[in-house]
């Protein structure tokens, strides 16, 4: 039986917690109703989709100055993670959109933000599976992750002059939130994070032992090539 | 350094404007797809007023992804490029060379196709064509400078064309938007403040992909 870490039973109650707080604790809203409980995980999902492309880009940054596989790993199981969140905020949006906005899919800034960062992100993982492993790809990869990571702000910027309808609930004097919400909004995104940090080991666990198995069989096989060049 | 990109441009410029059928294929390129995208309109009818500007970026984007692949492609048919990399300083040189001649080749098909364009959508401007002239140039220089960073990579590792494309687009939506922006800013006419801010929005993606493909351009050429 394999042990099951700390981290991962903290997560697990979070995770409880967090789902009676999103649908039992926090109170329901007055214009919107039940469909604004998809509020707190849609949100906990776009942070988190960014804070992992800023772990990519920052991965990235010193697998140029180190030249470490570990760094490239972590770049790609980041990015992974990150693209799977923001489909899940792409998936979220229009869920919630549908009832509010009366229409699945509107080209407001925010949704075309997540939807030009799934693109980006979904291109370096295209870029990478396109080409063998080798240490330029990953040096190349990482180029790639550092110049989609700074087209981020601009892309954020054009979309937002470009037009806008999305709620703009947290603004820089205050939050527009109850405190029953506000709780449970932070509440999610901890969650979120620490669900974060557990999917990045466990996806680095399994690439290292993928990396392991690959040297194992290289041996084998040279070993393999060796006797039959003995025979 | 400096001596070296002139050089390299110099000689792709030779190359191009004596073989010629990479540009003329670049040009026919852009003149078909200028035509097809007129018959998804009716004829005379006010909608495509909002779609020209839209319309003179998409054929300028897409048969600019012919100019900057054919720009390393060029070396690899001739087995050049590991003696560019000999060059001293080579990343820098390189990346400046390719860039203007990327450049200039992109200017002198659209010193074509822009003309074509007026008189084929009845474009009339509210602006002055200096306006228009100057917005094509910042945002070409924004596009080439990701460009020959994006044909680089696709050239040392033989990637297919489809692959240079989901790299290279991705990437280019927010100079797409302001330069469809300020194109129709100047037709359609609109506050010059308005025009200030994708202005300055163009010219961040300017200096930002060219710093940052001047920087890490070593990192693609470099034998590892």
């Amino acid at each position: 039986m394999k042990k099951v870490s700390k981290l991962s039973i903290l997560t697990f109650f979070l995770l409880i917690i967090s789902l009676y707080m999103v649908f039992l604790y926090a109170p329901e809203e007055k214009v919107m109703g039940e469909i604004q409980r998809i509020f707190y995980f849609h949100v906990a999902s776009a942070w988190l989709s960014l804070f992992a492309y800023t772990v990519t880009f920052i991965s990235s940054i010193l697998y140029l100055i180190k030249k470490k596989r570990k760094f490239d790993i972590i770049s790609q199981s980041s990015a992974e993670i990150g693209v799977f969140f923001t489909t899940f905020v792409l998936i979220s949006g229009p869920l919630w959109a549908r009832p509010i906005w009366n229409t699945w899919w509107t080209w407001d800034p925010r949704l075309t933000s997540s939807l030009a960062l799934w693109l980006m992100f979904m291109a370096y993982l295209i870029l990478r599976a396109n080409i063998p492993d080798s240490p330029k790809k990953f040096q190349v990869a990482s180029v790639y992750a550092i110049i989609a990571y700074l087209d981020v702000p601009i892309v954020f910027f054009s979309i937002r002059w470009w037009r806008t309808i999305h709620p703009v609930v947290i603004t820089k004097k205050h939050i527009n939130l109850d405190p029953q919400m506000l709780q449970t909004l932070i509440v999610s995104t901890i969650t979120f994070t620490l669900l974060y940090i557990i999917l990045l080991r466990e996806d680095l666990k399994i690439k290292n032992l993928n990396l392991k198995l690959e040297k194992l069989s290289n041996e084998v096989e040279e070993i393999l090539e060796k006797k039959e060049l003995e025979e | 350094m400096k001596n070296f990109s002139i050089k390299i441009l110099k000689k792709d410029l030779l190359i191009e404007f004596r073989e010629k059928t990479s540009i003329i294929n670049s040009l026919f390129f852009a003149f078909v797809t200028l035509i097809i995208f007129n018959f998804s309109f009716h004829p005379g009818s006010n909608s495509i007023k909002e779609a020209v500007s839209g319309i003179l970026w998409i054929v300028i984007f897409f048969s600019g992804v012919l100019i900057l692949k054919r720009g390393f492609e060029i070396e690899k048919e001739n087995h050049t490029f590991e003696a560019l990399l000999l060059i001293p300083d080579s990343h820098t040189s390189i990346y400046m060379g390719k860039l203007l001649s990327s450049l200039v080749i992109l200017l002198f098909i659209e010193l074509i196709l822009f003309p074509l364009w007026v008189i084929l959508f009845n474009v009339s401007f509210q602006r002055s064509i200096l306006f228009v002239i100057f917005t094509i140039l910042v945002v070409d220089v924004g596009f080439v400078s990701l460009g020959v960073v994006l044909s680089a990579i696709s050239l040392t590792f033989n990637l297919k064309d489809v692959i240079f494309t989901i790299i290279f687009f991705p990437l280019l939506i927010p100079l797409f938007i302001g330069a469809v922006k300020l194109t129709e800013i100047s037709i359609i006419g609109g506050e010059l403040s308005s025009s200030y801010k994708w202005l300055k929005l163009i010219t961040s993606f300017d200096i930002i992909f060219f710093w940052s493909g001047y920087l890490l351009f070593k990192f693609i050429t470099e034998e590892r």
